[in-house]
């Protein structure tokens, strides 16, 4: 038997090149190049159209508050182009990286803003690690990686998702990437496999984005199903700290769930942020549904609560939309947003996304 | 009583036939004959292999499972009875893997390109008619296929 060996598609791939019929599944996602063997490159591209309404999204300078050029002002944004690229050396060993270039060009151009749609263009690296796979029910991380909190946090990529805006629980309660270590794998479980995710954190993120405050140290894990399509859900908890506060520790719990009936989906993500010290409580939730209508259609909606502890402030959201699932991994949303309450970064109004999966 | 006793015989003709019959028009799985290689497979260990789960034989051979096109009967059927949903409708599962780099598992157009492969290939995994099953291959499970015995065409 083989040691090291040829990552599993390798061989294959060898035979499928003989084959005159190439794979005919017609909704399977995107193969990337195969640039060498086991190296594979991938990724997605977006353009968003963004018609905001009324004065929901804040800009940096609390000045500009009333300045429509923020809140107003429709906008195209050429948001991500995004590359991704694995190369599987052997069959245990994996190495990722995501590199997305983000708000890479604007029309108008120039809205000085910070954060979100109406930022300046950036190199983001969403995660660059390397996998160990020691058996099937453990593997070992290192690198950056995306946060294991809740579903959409790890999954976020706009192929993946059914609306132009990302829920706020998704993001605002804990920094989105982890630099450190991670043990996860998968367990056979009565009639379906359990996956586990473990991690630390002493700090030290990479290229941490300019929008989020990164770790200062960190640990945590979840545990999710995912294999069965009817209902997957998952549990996620974690302590850390905020490069911002060192001294603030926060403890956080979240669940997450999907029901897939035929074609339609219905999800959930609720989260609780809690500070022991007393700063920096967040609760939140949101409900989604995704309903085909008609082909590639899809109807979608999302009721969304975010509440600060601290003060009492909190956010709801409505959002009702539409997707089409185009032919040859190609998405677009369109989308209108109501914001109960500003929020920084949060456009609400018309928002609709092209993006192509490559 | 001799009607009795003839439905007594026909119901034991019809059970004793039934297991042939359904064998016959099943879905064989199947290994080479390697070293190392499994001697049976259940349902939850395929689910692992074919969702990409588990990647690793027992002796950490790399795992190579091997699907028919998505248009072909057997594999309308395997996937029926291994994940209770079409391949079409398992496209946001390989969405969401493919951003963590795992790519579904590759296809070979035919039984028999199956069969030369599995035979050919330490690690392998793959399935077809299990009238097309010859000495080459090891059955690890049988399933029932929608397909009546009768129309066992390997192709």
């Amino acid at each position: 038997m083989l040691g090291l060996a040829a990552p599993a598609s390798t061989q294959a791939q060898t035979l499928l090149q003989e084959q005159p019929q190439p794979e005919t599944l017609p909704d399977a996602p995107p193969v990337g190049w195969q640039l060498a063997p086991g190296l594979t490159v991938s990724g997605y591209a977006t353009g968003q159209f963004l018609a905001p309404l009324g004065d929901t999204e804040l800009p940096d300078n609390p000045g500009d508050v009333n300045n429509t050029q923020f809140s107003r002002r429709a906008r195209f944004n050429l948001s991500h182009l995004s590359a991704i690229a694995w190369w599987e050396p052997a069959a245990d060993w994996k190495l990722l990286g995501e590199i997305d270039l983000q708000n890479i060009a604007q029309l108008p151009s120039g809205s000085g803003a910070q954060y979100g749609a109406a930022a300046s263009a950036y190199v983001a690296l969403e995660r660059v690690y390397a996998d160990y796979r020691a058996t099937d029910a453990l593997s070992f991380r290192a690198g950056k990686f995306l946060t294991p909190i809740g579903h959409w946090n790890q999954d976020h990529s706009d192929p993946q998702t059914w609306t132009v805006l990302r829920p706020l629980i998704s993001q605002a309660a804990f920094p989105t990437s982890v630099t450190g270590l991670m043990a996860f794998g998968s367990l056979p479980m009565a009639d379906q496999w359990l996956d586990y995710q473990l991690y630390a954190s002493n700090g030290g993120e990479w290229r941490p984005s300019p929008w989020t405050h990164p770790f200062d140290s960190a640990f945590g894990g979840r545990l999710s199903t995912s294999l069965n399509p009817d209902f997957k859900m998952g549990v996620s908890l974690s302590r850390f700290f905020e490069r911002e506060t060192p001294g603030n520790e926060f403890l956080l719990a979240g669940v997450d769930a999907a029901w897939t009936l035929g074609r339609a989906e219905l999800s959930m993500e609720a989260m609780h942020r809690r500070s022991p010290g007393g700063q920096g409580g967040e609760r939140g939730w949101f409900l989604q549904g995704a309903l085909p209508v008609a082909g590639r259609w899809w109807l979608t909606g999302r009721q969304e609560y975010y509440r600060r502890d601290v003060d009492g402030w909190s956010s709801r959201s409505t959002l009702i939309g539409a997707v089409y699932k185009g032919v040859d991994h190609w998405t677009f949303k369109i989308e209108w947003v109501q914001l109960s309450a500003r929020v920084v970064g949060q456009p609400a109004g018309l928002l609709s996304s092209l993006t192509l999966a490559f | 009583m001799r009607l009795a006793a003839a439905l007594l015989l026909l119901l034991w003709l019809s059970l004793a036939g039934a297991p042939a019959r359904a064998a016959e028009g099943g879905i064989a799985v199947v290994v080479g004959k390697l070293p190392g290689a499994p001697t049976a497979l259940g349902r939850a260990e395929l689910l692992g292999i074919y969702g990409r789960k588990r990647e690793l034989w027992d002796d950490r051979t790399p795992i190579v499972a091997i699907n028919l096109p998505a248009s072909h009967p057997l594999r309308r059927d395997f996937s029926l009875w291994l994940f209770r949903r079409t391949p079409q409708d398992l496209q946001s599962y390989w969405n969401d893997q493919y951003f963590h780099g795992v790519l579904p598992p590759p296809v070979l157009a035919s039984e028999e390109a199956v069969l030369r492969f599995v035979a050919a290939t330490p690690g392998a995994v793959g399935y077809v008619s299990l009238c097309a099953v010859d000495k080459r291959v090891d059955v690890v499970a049988v399933l029932p296929a929608s397909e009546p015995a009768a129309a066992c065409t390997p192709h």
